[in-house]
């Protein structure tokens, strides 16, 4: 058991290894140069030599590499010339509202997939199963920022029901809880739609896969109802294997998390990205590449270890 | 028992049937898809012989009109046709994402068959590697690249292409790997084929339908990705048109009642995308049977 | 048939058809049979014969597209037939249990075998939690698994072949049914284990005063286990009786070549005796005897009606019964 999370630990170590590299010779490779990737295209000449001096450029790729390391290591992603703060200072709140909105859209689309896969292997080759079955794939092609302008204008523009976007009218008091629910409740949904059709109808075909078992026959011949047989024995099967899919699809909440919450003006990482990349803020686009790649690595290392302990509980007792 | 033969025989009739898997006895979705896919293209090119308006003439006495009989689409903020620069739309956009598609599935296919034919270490380290790259969404991949370069048609195209191959490579080194072990490829081997003879004529040949349904898969990422990107203000640039960017800039003004800036427009990336999601979903059952 | 109190299980003219009303196929032929306390009787036929298939009628689990086109099934005196779906799940399990052929897949992998067990008995019973688990316990015991009947869970992929199966049985007897149906149950087992596995359904039918339905392809095995055979060939009754009379002189054609296909124990280097032909497909029902295109006596008459099913004390369906040996 430690061995296999050592090795689990191993491999993700190596691929953020991996990753930092690649964003280290990204950058490198940029026309202009690390010192223009960082301090913009506007810098001044001067600041730029200042900052080539700074950063060592004279000294072979090795040892720029190796300035990199140090530099990320102590926390040091550059400064935020349009945001006017070090960028490693930024990410805390940014990141604490990505992870509460993709918390909240994962929960959703995690509920309603298992909901629905288990209907839709039930009733497979029937006609709910079909329509479900054309709901995904309609679903899974509605681009997030169509479906969250058309939310937009219908909800918030013209019933005026729920706020168009941000994340909060008021800081603190009476109500805030509420207040937050509202100003997460479209964006959450635009993110949890497509995430949804894509999980439920991976479980589905497990569900299908699992109806087709010897012992779900033999759980009929015992007499169980057909929800038991559904939940206690299908669903406990059926699941294993989408945990490492939900691991997965941790770059798909971030790819529909960019968009959301740029559609939605939402305070998050993709906002964030959005922002900076139109205004050419590139300390602040390197290190979001490289705490997505990372949230990324720990998503799938995480699923790699639930994996495991569901798997610890059945095979080495 | 009977089962398991059953079972073997049935792979061994899908080895041979596999061709005919693809382009034999396409499913009514696909066909569907295909059909859809098609009535876009037909839009996007024959539509402006026939509809015959200038996608960037400003008409500024018909400025925001809603559709009626002269803009069957209506107009935007600076007055321009709304069906002409869909139409026009359609076409950079559609191109590129095939562009896109054709380099990706190239890169995929190079990455993952070296991958998969060469020797073990190579493997190990290719696939390393395409962990760490596949860490960082594709979208994200993107931003990244169109922060730091400028963006043109041709060099967008460039982009999104190198930036979709990775999940494609494991879908194919994976397959390679499995084609390797199996007994004509060994027999082959034995006759004295070489790596790239082995390589065009049976690995590819058996791959060929999985090929298929993953560029299906491949061109509605394409099409998603670079309209996401558009609609962020980082693909195509105003004045060109694009699906996204037409999206992009309706935002704000449908929010004040131009409800025809944003619907049509998204209306066609969705068919689009679900066009060839409908044409790779009918393919792959029909891989995989009912 | 049914003025006998001992009788468990009667089927009588049951006919299963799939396919169009118009021209059904039928896979199942007016079968009729009777199972008493106590007793084991064996459902010997080639694969595709319909005795599986007779199973699941039993339990009123048809696969899909299969159809019961006539026929009672009476349980305890009680018909089954016609029942709803969820008066058959009150008697599934609890006065019936079924054994299947592959103990591995027929388990729920990711249960323990005592949780499996202890299912059945709390959805029929209503038990306590604790009253159900010491009562898997004890049939873990019954069934010859003493070292699983602690407090440790056990998995069934920690188990061997054999274990499986005796845990499987253990779930069938779970709410003391009166019914065993065992489908194949030692065909998934190597040699030694299918002996231990018969011994167990022998004692069990012995103490429990158990009626077993015993299914298999291997007249050997079921002439070694049974006290009565039914041979099915092709959905039909060739032949009933008490093995003393069908396995010791069978007096249809099909049953003697079924004993002379069965390989010599120890191993000769005598050629294996074989039927020529196939078993007919499915299809409408047919003009004359089944067996005809295989047999080795066949007269002009076999193919103009379908033999009777005859005689007594065994029963056969033959025009020209063989004579003893």
């Amino acid at each position: 058991m430690m061995r296999v999370l050592a090795q689990r630990l191993a491999t993700s170590a190596l691929s953020l290894v991996l990753l930092v590299t690649m964003v280290f010779f990204m950058i490198y490779a940029t026309p202009g140069g690390p010192a223009y990737s960082i301090l913009g295209v506007h810098a001044s000449p001067l600041a730029v030599a200042a900052l080539d001096r700074q950063m060592g450029l004279e000294h072979p790729l090795w040892q720029q590499y190796l300035t990199w390391w140090i530099h990320l290591l102590h926390g040091n992603l550059g400064y935020s010339f349009t945001q006017h703060a070090p960028v490693i200072d930024l990410m805390g709140s940014y990141l604490h509202n990505t992870l509460l909105l993709d918390a909240v859209a994962a929960g959703l689309a995690i509920t309603l997939s298992i909901a629905l896969g288990l209907l839709q292997g039930a009733t497979a080759g029937r006609g709910l199963g079909r329509v479900i079955g054309a709901w995904q794939i309609v679903t899974y092609s509605l681009p997030s920022f169509f479906v969250g302008t058309v939310l937009i204008l219908v909800f918030a523009a013209d019933l005026g029901w729920l706020p168009p976007g941000g994340i909060r009218g008021s800081t603190g008091g009476p109500g805030f809880a509420a207040d937050l629910w509202r100003h997460l409740l479209l964006p959450a949904v635009t993110l949890a739609l497509p995430l949804t059709a894509g999980l439920s109808r991976y479980f589905g075909q497990q569900v299908r896969h699992e109806y087709r078992e010897d012992y779900v026959r033999a759980a009929r011949a015992r007499g169980l109802a057909p929800l038991r047989i559904a939940l206690a024995h299908v669903l406990r099967n059926a699941v294993r294997p989408l945990v490492t899919v939900i691991g997965l699809s941790v770059p798909a909440l971030f790819v529909g998390g960019v968009l959301t919450e740029s559609v939605f003006n939402y305070p998050g990482l993709g906002w964030l990205l959005w922002r900076s990349a139109l205004e050419q803020d590139y300390p602040t686009v390197t290190a979001l590449v490289l705490l997505i790649g990372l949230l990324t690595i720990l998503g799938n290392l995480l699923a790699d270890i639930i994996n495991s302990l569901l798997d610890v509980q059945v095979r080495y007792d | 028992m009977t089962e398991t033969r059953d079972a073997t025989v049935g792979r061994g009739v899908a080895v041979r049937g596999r061709w005919s898997a693809v382009v034999g006895d396409i499913s009514s979705l696909s066909l569907l898809g295909g059909a859809l896919f098609t009535a876009l293209g037909l839009f996007s090119w024959v539509g402006p012989l026939l509809y015959r308006h200038s996608d960037l003439a400003i008409h500024a006495h018909h400025i925001l009109k809603a559709p009626d009989a002269r803009f069957p689409l209506g107009t935007d903020a600076l007055g321009r046709d709304v069906l002409a620069r869909l139409m026009r739309g359609g076409q950079t956009t559609l191109a590129i994402s095939l562009g896109a598609t054709l380099i990706g599935l190239l890169g995929g296919l190079l990455y993952g068959m070296t991958s998969g034919m060469g020797p073990s270490w190579l493997d190990r380290t290719l696939m390393r590697l395409l962990d760490a790259v596949l860490a960082i969404p594709t979208l994200v991949m993107m931003i990244f690249f169109a922060a730091i370069v400028p963006l043109g048609p041709i060099s967008l195209t460039l982009l999104l292409g190198l930036v979709s191959w990775p999940g494609l490579a494991r879908v194919v080194r994976n397959e390679a790997l499995a084609a390797r072990g199996r007994d004509y490829v060994r027999a082959a081997r034995q006759f004295g084929a070489g790596p790239l003879y082995i390589a065009r004529v049976h690995l590819l040949r058996a791959m060929l339908p999985l090929i298929v349904v993953n560029a299906t898969f491949l061109m509605a990422d394409m099409i998603l990705g670079l309209s996401g990107l558009s609609f962020l203000g980082l693909g195509i640039q105003p004045p060109h048109a694009s699906w996204g960017g037409l999206l992009n800039s309706g935002a704000g003004l449908a929010v004040i009642g131009s409800w025809w800036l944003i619907v049509f427009p998204g209306l066609a990336i969705f068919l689009a995308i679900l066009a060839m999601n409908m044409v790779g979903q009918g393919l792959l059952a029909r891989r995989e049977g009912p | 048939m049914n003025a006998n109190p001992d009788t468990i299980l009667a089927v009588a003219g049951l006919t299963l058809a799939r396919g169009p009303r118009h021209r059904p196929e039928i896979l199942v032929d007016d079968l009729s049979l009777t199972i008493q306390a106590g007793e084991m009787l064996a459902l010997v036929g080639e694969s595709g014969s319909g005795k599986s298939l007779s199973a699941a009628a039993v339990f009123g689990l048809l696969p899909a597209g299969v159809r019961r086109i006539a026929g009672s099934i009476r349980l305890q005196g009680q018909e089954l037939t016609g029942r709803s779906e969820r008066a058959l799940r009150a008697i599934r399990g609890r006065a019936m249990g079924l054994v299947f052929q592959n103990p591995l897949t027929a388990l729920n992998p990711s249960l323990s075998v005592q949780a499996q067990i202890a299912e059945v008995y709390r959805v029929h019973r209503q038990g306590s939690r604790t009253a159900a688990r010491a009562r898997a316990s004890a049939l873990l015991a019954e069934v010859g698994l003493q070292d699983l009947s602690g407090p440790r869970d056990h998995y069934p992929h920690q188990l061997s072949g054999g274990m499986r199966q005796r845990a499987m049985i253990a779930m069938a007897l779970a709410c003391d049914p009166p019914l065993l149906v065992a489908d194949e149950p030692t065909t998934a087992l190597d040699v030694l284990v299918q002996a231990q596995i018969l011994a167990l359904l022998a004692r069990l039918q012995r103490e429990r005063g158990l009626a077993i339905l015993f299914i298999t392809h291997d007249l050997r095995l079921a002439a070694r286990t049974a006290d009565r055979l039914l041979v099915l060939y092709a959905g039909a009754i060739m032949e009933e009786g008490a093995v003393a009379d069908v396995f010791e002189a069978p007096r249809h054609p099909y049953t003697k070549a079924l004993k002379a296909a069965i390989p010599p124990l120890p191993a000769t280097s005598q050629r294996l005796f074989e039927i020529p032909g196939l078993p007919p497909p499915p299809g409408p029902p047919p003009s004359g005897c089944r067996f005809a295109p295989r047999c080795g006596h066949v007269r002009p008459d076999c193919r103009d009606a379908v033999p009777p099913l005859r005689g007594a004390p065994a029963r056969f369906a033959c025009f020209h019964p063989c004579q003893d040996q």
